[in-house]
């Protein structure tokens, strides 16, 4: 054999190496695959308790350091904070957690791809309108099985707690906040330029009205403001729905677009075609602020900061940073929430969950955490999140003790000084009369409002006529209802 | 046996090949086989729909516009990137003092991505809190601030932002292929009394004839691609006036969970730019 020959790789050779490293690479994969497999599951004696953590169980805990880490799906808010309970959950119940803060532009898709890979996790953040579809689908599950669901659910107010049930009036997640959104805040420094200051309008009418005699006065270019930010969810599609359910004095909208069987009965000749119609005239009016029509969320945010309207169709956490004078021109002391009174109901309900997987690394464990963070800290009893996000960002919760919590009176005090009981009063007026839709307990919403909502848009800039648009939301509406549920 | 150095070179690239196949092929095949069913996410069922999903984009008013509004983006984002790719390429190919300043100034915008030039574009052209707005404000231009981001401009806003952001990769595409000219070549035609513009046509062109194609076919492909930079300055809006297919397509696969419409939608796009692209070919080099 020649010096040449001997270089070569012979097939054999190359066989030899191939196979040496296939078994190398599997070994080293077995290995890691064994090493890393989750140990078996805390015996019942460790978990089966749901009461504060004893010191038998923290030391039964802490003998299996290597216990599964719980996962936590979540978006980005107060990191720093939720960090803070993770590790506070940690110490207390002696447990491991993993945070998973998933990018809040694309949470959703983010967190359906992560469903439909099967991934185990065991709570996670929604939105109004996520939390139905994912428990429709089998990803998420109710809350009835939980221990003391009784007691949770006396904890709510009753009005938010029908927000919170599935359209089987089960329990879909436990409350991560909610707040009016989508009703009227009202500058009355512009207003009294207008000459009409202290006046509150009763209705979406009246608001026009008086959005006329504004703009008529050059007291402001552009007097409202509306919440039409050009997304689905969080922007005109939830405008839309608000203004249908206060105009048409239909809460759950199950009259005006989609019926309890999620059936659309909107069409060409109802209703809808009068609150289009009335938004291509607000419109072309000049009433409204044309930069929010191509503003995401957060420049919509932006535009409220500019102290230019006479009314704000906003959320109420918002309005605490209009109420800011380092970042906003507003005057806050000329700021007000609108009351509802019995002419009309204002906005609509935002609200924000704690669901539940289904597919968890442990139901225990798992619904620990749910409760830890969604209801309340079962060491010392204090509702932690809740409280501390309606004293940092003017959040609300669920429940009806966190806003008679003398320190969350406090922080909102804070930035709204004498305002604070017209406030906490307008909260209470708008309560019971926002629309709670009903179309949100099942996926149809979502995935019709994603595309739906430019319709709207579109309609209202007169760039599609209200026939035509309609005309799309309700073959959209069609084609989904046909889809998961088999009719025409 | 022995192997011959041709067969060993083809073993040793195969895991290479095979990953770009995974990477590449599989992902394509899967978007090409989810374009002819239907998912269903309550009953967990897919089922087979032949070509009812392509059959739907021909009654589809959303996309409609949005192809629209894409062809609009396409032709001014290739033709402005081209444009300024050539314009500016000329400028540095000369010799001045503080072209190498010059030239990292040019490559900057290509440093910002998508987003942040969203960004940019609408920290300078917002109603509210724009910088444009402010200096015509300022100065007394206007009184009022102007609405740019409106229906009947928006496109051409983003397609301006967007040809900043794309026009340094035909700079030096370009620029690359005009040291290649030799000058002798240009003393000849300034000696037979050729104009700037015949020795441009008849010097010049000839040598950066094919770094022209590929900057068009860039920006064709990008353009035809672009989603983020929408996104963050209009968010297609107001109305669908700002909503090309490849954005529209994200909100039917990714917002609306529609992913054989979806699908759908991502094959005729791509059998679109892939025709398009053959045809600069096809007209850039052909032989007269």
């Amino acid at each position: 054999m020649t010096e040449e020959e001997k270089k070569r790789i012979t097939r054999r050779k190359y066989l030899k190496y191939v196979g040496a490293g296939v078994v190398v690479v599997g070994v080293a994969g077995a290995a890691a695959y064994y090493g890393t497999l989750p140990p078996s599951p805390p015996t019942p004696t460790e978990t089966t308790t749901l009461a504060p953590a004893t010191t038998s169980e923290v030391t039964a805990a802490s003998s299996t350091p290597s216990l599964t880490p719980l996962t936590f799906v979540r978006w980005h808010y107060n990191d720093t904070a939720v960090t803070g309970y993770v590790k506070q959950f940690e110490q207390e119940l002696n447990e491991s957690v993993t945070e998973e803060i998933l990018e809040n532009v694309n949470y959703t898709s983010l967190v359906d791809a992560k469903f439909q890979a099967g991934e185990k996790f065991d709570l996670l953040y929604a939105v109004a309108g996520q939390e139905f579809r994912w428990l429709d689908l089998g990803y998420t599950q109710d809350l009835e099985s939980m221990s003391e669901i009784n007691k949770i659910k006396a904890d709510f107010y009753p009005d938010i707690l029908e927000d919170f049930k599935d359209m089987n009036g089960k329990l879909a997640g436990l409350p991560y906040f909610w707040c009016p959104m989508c009703n009227p805040y009202v500058n009355d420094a512009i207003l009294e330029k207008a000459g009409i200051g202290g006046q509150r309008p009763e209705t979406w009418d009246e608001l026009w009205a008086m959005a006329r005699k504004v703009k008529s006065t050059g007291a402001s270019r552009y007097p409202v403001l509306p919440h039409w930010a050009d997304v689905g969810l969080g922007g005109i599609g939830w405008a839309f729905l608000a203004e249908m359910s206060n105009i048409y004095n239909d809460i759950d909208l199950t009259k005006t677009l989609f019926a309890k069987d999620f059936h659309p009965v909107f069409d060409t000749n109802t209703e809808i075609a009068e609150l289009l119609t009335n938004w291509q005239r607000v419109v072309k009016e000049g009433l409204i602020d044309p930069g929010v029509l191509s503003a995401g969320e957060n420049d919509m945010f932006s535009l409220s900061l500019s102290g230019i309207h006479a009314f704000v169709s906003s959320r109420l956490y918002f309005w605490k940073a209009m109420n800011d004078p380092a970042s906003s021109k507003c005057i806050p002391e000329k700021l007000h929430m609108v009351p509802a009174t019995s002419k009309q109901g204002w906005g609509e309900i935002n609200s924000g969950f704690y669901l539940w997987p289904k597919n968890n690394t442990d139901p225990e464990r798992s619904e620990r955490l749910m409760k830890f963070f969604g209801w309340k800290d079962p060491t010392t009893g204090k509702r932690l999140t809740a409280t501390a996000w309606a004293k940092s960002d003017a959040l609300l919760s669920g429940y009806s003790d966190v806003l008679s919590d003398p320190d969350v009176i406090a922080a909102f005090t804070l930035w709204l000084g004498d305002r604070v009981d017209e406030t906490f009063k307008a909260i209470d007026s708008i309560r019971p009369t926002m629309a709670v839709p009903w179309i949100w307990k099942s996926p149809v919403y979502t995935e019709w409002i994603e595309t739906g909502f430019s319709t709207l848009s579109a309609v209202a800039i007169g760039q599609t006529s209200v026939k035509d648009g309609i005309t799309q939301l309700r073959s959209l509406a069609d084609s989904l209802y046909k889809k998961y549920y088999g009719g025409s | 046996m022995v192997l011959s150095d041709t067969r060993l070179g083809l073993i040793l690239v195969f895991p290479l090949i095979a990953l770009v196949l995974l990477v590449s092929l599989y992902p394509m095949g899967y978007s090409l086989w989810l374009s002819f069913v239907d998912v269903n996410f309550l009953t967990h069922k897919t089922s087979f729909v032949g070509l009812a999903n392509y059959a739907e984009t021909l009654q589809d008013p959303f996309l409609r516009n949005s192809i629209f509004v894409s062809f609009r983006f396409v032709v001014e984002t290739t033709v402005l990137v081209t444009l300024l790719g050539l314009g500016i390429a000329l400028v540095i190919n000369e010799k001045f003092r503080g072209v190498s300043f010059v030239k990292t100034v040019v490559i900057l915008p290509w440093a910002l991505s998508e987003f942040a030039t969203g960004l940019v574009g609408r920290f300078i052209l917002d109603s509210s809190y724009g910088l444009l707005n402010a200096i015509l404000l300022r100065i007394g231009v206007i009184n009022q601030s102007l609405l740019f981001l409106n229906g009947a401009n928006s496109v051409e806003w983003i397609s301006l932002f967007y040809s900043w952001n794309l026009a340094p990769i035909g700079v030096f595409f370009i620029l690359a292929a005009l040291q290649t000219a030799p000058e002798l070549l240009y003393k000849q035609a300034k000696v037979d009394g050729a104009s700037i513009i015949a020795r441009f046509r008849l010097v010049t062109f000839p040598f950066i004839r094919y770094a022209v194609l590929i900057v068009i076919v860039l920006s064709t492909i990008q353009a035809g691609g672009a989603v983020v930079i929408f996104y963050a300055l209009t968010g297609g809006g107001p109305g669908t006036t700002s909503t090309p297919v490849p954005l529209y397509d994200f909100r039917v696969f990714l917002g609306s969970f529609n992913y054989g419409y979806g699908s759908a939608i991502s094959w005729l796009a791509l059998i679109f730019i892939v025709t398009a692209v053959t045809g600069y070919f096809y007209i850039l080099t052909r032989r007269k």
